[in-house]
């Protein structure tokens, strides 16, 4: 049981030549726990950063930094009502409220990212999904009131579901888990994108590869991406993007 | 399930040592230096500094606050202080640790006035300060070039000849020796 917990819930504490410890790091979420994760080691190790117990027994879906803010944004949920909340450097947070669309309270939301070229923060939801309806898809890409949780439609995405994004530049690099592959692809986004929101494949892996978030590092054309028990690095510096795995972490303490 | 962000990681107590010799303090972040990072030191006593790791020398014996403020990303920032105890002043020639002189040139060296000094730190970091030490009588100059650069000319014409140590951006050193023709 305790290997299976170990295996579970595990994650990692970032640094790099690139990146020197405490610039800019790799920060993640389990239930109510917060992490620095460190890549460096073998396996990957995880330092606890804060404890927030409001969000005891909560699934953190997704985590994503807003630097005009100067905060971590993060989706969380126990199975619906998802609500957004924020959590800054210093430990400090607050439940913003739950993601409403069009004045209704979303079902399902799943994944998050920040686009600096926009300067929104943006969300795969589903407007009608829900465990209730068996739905599990966020096909439906909006942007949040970081104030108030509101959204607004930007568009419905082709793929059909959005598990993890991130972006790459103008570009929306997403992953959609489902049949027999895990599809990673992109889609141009600009403060005009609406309707249709047509995906470029970029990478289709096997299945047994369950990305469930992922997060831009500032350098270009770089994601990391979680399966909570691997990390893997996408790199997509060139026509052919590569998914290499940068170990399997591990929970400290 | 682990849900994943980059961010900045700011502590409480990541804050800075410093190390005094005499009237000479060293700053140091104790997060170490990094690219996407900003400096702001603040020696109490007026002077300020940009770069990761400062020099400073106190003109004066005191009790100065010492402030560094953090800044990454351009808008989030936190600031640490400490006091730091000046007893004596007028000592003076920078000693190591600095970084290595293989990161600063200068040259042509020996020379009778212009020196070009050439920072190459691999971060695309330019020349903003220049310390201009002599071994007997400590801090003869401290200069602030109008542009920053990393290559910039230093005209040492005004001194007499002799060996002088040259500290950039309070971390960089280099030996120069002036020639009288």
């Amino acid at each position: 049981m305790i290997m299976r917990l170990l295996l579970v819930l595990c994650g990692l504490f970032y640094t790099s030549t690139a990146f020197p410890q405490f610039n800019f790091g790799l920060f993640g979420a389990i239930q109510d726990e917060f992490f620095r994760l460190d890549i460096s080691n073998s396996p990957t190790t995880l330092d606890r950063e804060t404890r927030l117990t409001v969000f005891e027994h909560t699934r953190i879906r997704s985590l994503a930094y807003v630097p005009t803010e100067c905060r971590y944004y993060g989706i969380a949920s126990h199975t619906e009502d998802p609500v957004l909340f924020w959590l800054d450097p210093d430990g400090n947070y607050a439940v913003v409220n739950q993601f409403t669309l069009d004045g209704v309270a979303l079902p399902l939301v799943e994944s998050m990212a920040w686009n600096e070229l926009t300067g929104q923060l943006y969300v795969a939801v589903s407007r009608n999904g829900g465990v209730d309806r068996r739905d599990f898809y966020s096909e439906t890409l909006v942007t949040v009131d970081l104030t108030t949780a509101e959204c607004t439609l930007v568009g419905i995405v082709d793929e059909g579901d959005m598990d993890a994004m991130e972006f790459n530049r103008d570009k929306l690099i997403f992953v959609n888990t489902d049949g027999e592959e895990t599809f990673i692809g992109q889609i141009p986004i600009s403060p005009s994108s609406s309707g249709l929101l047509a995906s470029e494949a970029l990478l289709r892996v096997n299945r047994s590869i369950t990305i469930i978030d992922m997060a831009g590092t500032g350098e270009q054309h770089q994601i990391f991406c979680t399966t909570g028990r691997q990390i893997y690095r996408l790199n997509l510096a060139s026509d052919q993007p590569v998914l290499s795995s940068v170990g399997a972490t591990l929970r400290a303490g | 399930m682990l849900a994943l962000a980059y961010g900045p990681i700011l502590e409480a107590d990541i804050g800075f040592d410093l190390e005094v010799s005499g009237a000479v303090v060293s700053g140091f972040p104790k997060a170490g230096c990094g690219v996407l990072r900003e400096y702001w030191w603040d020696f109490g006593d007026g002077t300020t500094a940009t770069v990761c790791k400062p020099r400073h020398t106190y003109p004066q014996p005191g009790t100065y606050p010492v402030c560094l403020t953090l800044t990454s990303n351009r808008t989030c920032a936190k600031t640490f202080c400490d006091t730091i105890d000046i007893r004596t002043v007028g000592s003076a020639n920078p000693v190591a640790p600095l970084t290595s002189a293989l990161s600063l040139r200068a040259y042509p060296n020996p020379s009778s006035a212009r020196f070009t000094l050439e920072l190459d730190c691999g971060e695309g970091g330019v020349i903003e300060t220049i310390e201009v030490y002599d071994s007997r009588r400590g801090l003869v100059a401290n200069l602030r070039p109008v542009q920053p650069g990393p290559i910039i000319d230093l005209d040492l014409g005004s001194l007499a000849a002799g060996y002088y140590s040259a500290v950039v951006n309070g971390q960089y050193l280099v030996r120069l020796l002036l020639l009288r023709q």
